[in-house]
């Protein structure tokens, strides 16, 4: 049985200011208190993370179970199950969905999304699995990536789901040769990969795209922002190498760059999106930033230089927390 | 306090009836009577501003350090960490007084560079690390930081060199200190946690609420670690410079740590407390790990595969078993939140896949594999 007097409501001097500025009365207040108190505890997000988290860890020890075993009988058994799993995860999926629309479609069970999931994250796994032990497609070994990728956005629109776009774009990008996946985006660029960094570009480029793609020909309009957010990422990260590896083009790089952030500042403005604001305000500082370190190393690098920049970086840094600060108030 | 006091009430009123318009306890008319009511000027902006907000100051204070560094042309390091912490002090208090920043990502920055330059200005030169008065010094600091800019996290640190002191103080007394100082810091920690609910049922301070309430969390926390069979084994071992595995009465430390879990878990669920209920089940993961640490029991996928399907059914049982309202806990969205977070799943699910699909194709030894890989399969760049 649920008992209510184990729930304390600790709002007294909420309730106090309240009465003295008469914003609600001594009546309401009790009824608010009351809410309160019988009011069941919701633990939906935690039990659904929970759901995902499980996930997670049985498609990593099952596909780490078929790498330690692939040389060992046992290691069949292991790959039926996980055909199997795959197989039946998308028979669920495909005799519960609602039927297609271009709008966002609300599915009527919870469960749904994360079974649709589960399937999506086995279905590379099997495949990256034919190709190794049974070469399916030859020795195009990319062409996997490929297959995948199409495979997911095929799922990702059919199911509506986020998620699995997200994985259909780091397909998408594994084929291009770029790994996007957080903590290794950074290992894609060093100083004698300039080739990758132009594909990381003109790759973040192609999102921003099926972007404006996506909301021109209103086809899952709530696509758009995963295209957005991932591709400007990826494109100004990838600026942020480029200014240093193109010798004297990397000024050019450098404009150009500064000048898209200040674009993106500009549209974040008028959509009153403070998270483009601000990613756009940190490229931008960076790019400063670089620009400085980058024409002081020009000069002969003397004490009198480092004095310069410690002098400029810190009002640089300054002045854009003021910026954030002003635009912030203004637009709140 | 650094700021207008009316200012903080005000937003701690404007907090606490956001909190209540989620839960659907007031309406939005009422909300927004509130709000203006109750304005302020404060800036305290969304989450990833604040992290923008941070990283751009952190930046420009390395090379502002550097500004001082070249002043004193790299030599006298403590004397120049002093410089930078008053110049950090100076530009807080100045950015609060004219811009009212608060909880804004570069006022947290410059509290800590100016507990770290300060700190490193006592151990340079005046006491050691290891010295208990150091951390008495550094308790004073932040809890006078967390005092006057009402910041929580500078509250933690307060915490946490005070348990540092209450540890080296132990030390300090001889052998059996060593002994007794994981049940005097779990004592030490109760008493803190038992105060600090008082201190809320009874509402004396409303605006340090919120920086109550972590700190509550945090004892409960400290209470858990101090008994932890790995903390202390890995606490003895670094003092003594030993690598052992196991500790005198040892059973006594494996038991306190699987059960303080436990008893958290059943109070939160008798009291009908989400934030205690996370704690224990936090504990309790932590728990798990220790005793993994040193009592392997099977290999790595195993372990993996397993918890994942036990996790699942989990989830998927207790969703169903709480699909009405039982003993006050429910699973239904019934204040209709959104998920916000979905790309960052997706990210996550991509991230934790990917390695996996890489091993799969290292295990073909035949062909060299390398550059991008990603939950959709590795792949080359060699194409």
């Amino acid at each position: 049985m649920f008992c209510p007097h184990f729930k304390r409501i600790k709002m007294n001097v909420f309730f106090k200011l309240l009465s003295e500025h008469q914003i609600i009365d001594q009546e309401e207040q009790e009824r608010i208190k009351q809410t309160l108190i019988n009011q069941p505890v919701v633990l939906h997000f935690e039990l659904l993370s929970c759901l995902y988290i499980g996930i997670l860890m049985f498609v990593g020890g099952l596909s780490m179970l078929v790498y330690k075993n692939i040389d060992h009988i046992g290691h069949l058994a292991i790959i039926l199950a996980l055909m199997l799993s795959c197989v039946v995860a998308y028979i669920y999926s495909i005799r519960n969905v609602m039927p297609y629309s271009n709008n966002q479609v609300q599915q009527k069970n919870i469960f749904f999304d994360y079974v649709v999931l589960l399937a999506c994250l086995l279905l590379p796994v099997v495949l990256t699995y034919l190709q190794v032990q049974y070469h399916i497609v030859g020795y195009h070994v990319s062409l996997i990536s490929l297959i995948s990728s199409l495979a997911l956005f095929f799922c990702a629109y059919y199911f509506d789901h986020i998620g699995v776009l997200g994985l259909a774009i780091t397909a998408l990008a594994s084929w291009f040769g770029l790994s996007i996946t957080p903590l290794q985006l950074l290992q894609n660029f060093n100083y004698d990969s300039n080739q990758l960094t132009l594909v990381a570009i003109f790759f973040g480029l192609l999102l921003y795209g099926l972007n404006v793609l996506t909301i021109h020909k209103n086809i899952k309009k709530h696509f758009s922002e995963t295209y957005k957010n991932i591709g400007i990422h990826l494109f100004f990260i990838a600026g942020c190498f480029a200014i240093w590896d193109f010798g004297n083009w990397s000024y050019l790089f450098m404009i150009i760059l500064l000048l898209l952030s200040y674009g993106l500042l500009k549209e974040a403005m008028t959509n009153r999106s403070f998270y483009y604001f601000a990613a756009a305000l940190i490229y931008g500082y960076f790019y400063a930033v670089s620009l400085i370190i980058k024409l002081s190393l020009l000069a002969n690098f003397n004490e009198f230089v480092i004095l310069v920049l410690s002098l400029i970086i810190p009002v640089i840094a300054g002045s854009f927390i003021y910026l954030l600060i002003k635009y912030y108030k203004l637009y709140k | 306090m650094a700021y207008i006091k009316q200012d903080i009430i005000n937003y701690t009123m404007q907090d606490t009836a956001k909190e209540l318009m989620e839960k659907k306890a007031i309406n939005k008319d009422q909300y927004n009577n509130i709000v203006t009511s109750f304005s302020h000027d404060l800036y305290c902006p969304t989450l990833f501003l604040r992290f923008v907000a941070g990283i751009i100051t952190t930046v420009g204070c390395l090379f502002a350090s550097g500004f001082v560094g070249l002043l004193f042309a790299f030599t006298n390091f403590r004397f120049m960490a002093f410089v930078c912490g008053v110049l950090s002090i100076i530009t807080l208090e100045l950015m609060i007084k004219h811009n009212k920043i608060f909880n804004a990502g570069t006022d947290n920055v410059l509290q800590l560079i100016a507990v770290g330059c300060f700190s490193t200005f006592f151990i340079l030169d005046i006491l050691s690390a290891n010295n208990a008065f150091t951390y008495a010094l550094l308790m004073l600091f932040c809890a006078a930081c967390s005092y006057r800019y009402v910041d929580a996290f500078m509250a933690l640190l307060a915490n946490l060199s005070a348990v540092m002191f209450v540890v080296l103080a132990c030390f300090a007394s001889g052998s059996n200190g060593k002994l007794i100082a994981p049940f005097v810091i779990f004592l030490f920690a109760a008493a803190e946690y038992y105060t600090l609910k008082n201190i809320l049922a009874k509402e004396t301070i409303f605006i340090y609420k919120k920086t109550l309430k972590s700190l509550s969390t945090f004892s409960l926390i400290l209470m858990y670690a101090s008994l932890n069979y790995y903390v202390v084994c890995e606490l003895n071992n670094s003092i003594n410079n030993t690598n052992n595995t196991s500790i005198p009465m040892g059973w006594i430390f494996w038991i306190t740590t699987f059960t303080i879990p436990v008893i958290y878990i059943v109070r939160s669920i008798i009291m009908k407390n989400k934030s205690l209920l996370l704690t224990g089940i936090f504990c309790l993961v932590t728990s798990i790990a220790s005793f993994r640490y040193y009592h392997s029991i099977m290999p790595p996928e195993w372990a993996l595969f397993i918890t994942g399907i036990l996790l699942i059914a989990v989830g998927y049982s207790l969703i169903q078993l709480l699909e009405q309202t039982r003993n006050g806990f429910t699973s239904q969205n019934i204040f209709q939140q959104t998920n916000k977070n979905t790309l960052l799943e997706s990210m996550i699910a991509a991230q934790a896949t990917a390695s996996a699909n890489q091993s799969i194709n290292k295990a073909n030894s035949g062909v060299h594999f390398g550059g991008g890989s990603s939950g959709g399969g590795g792949a080359t760049d060699s194409f």
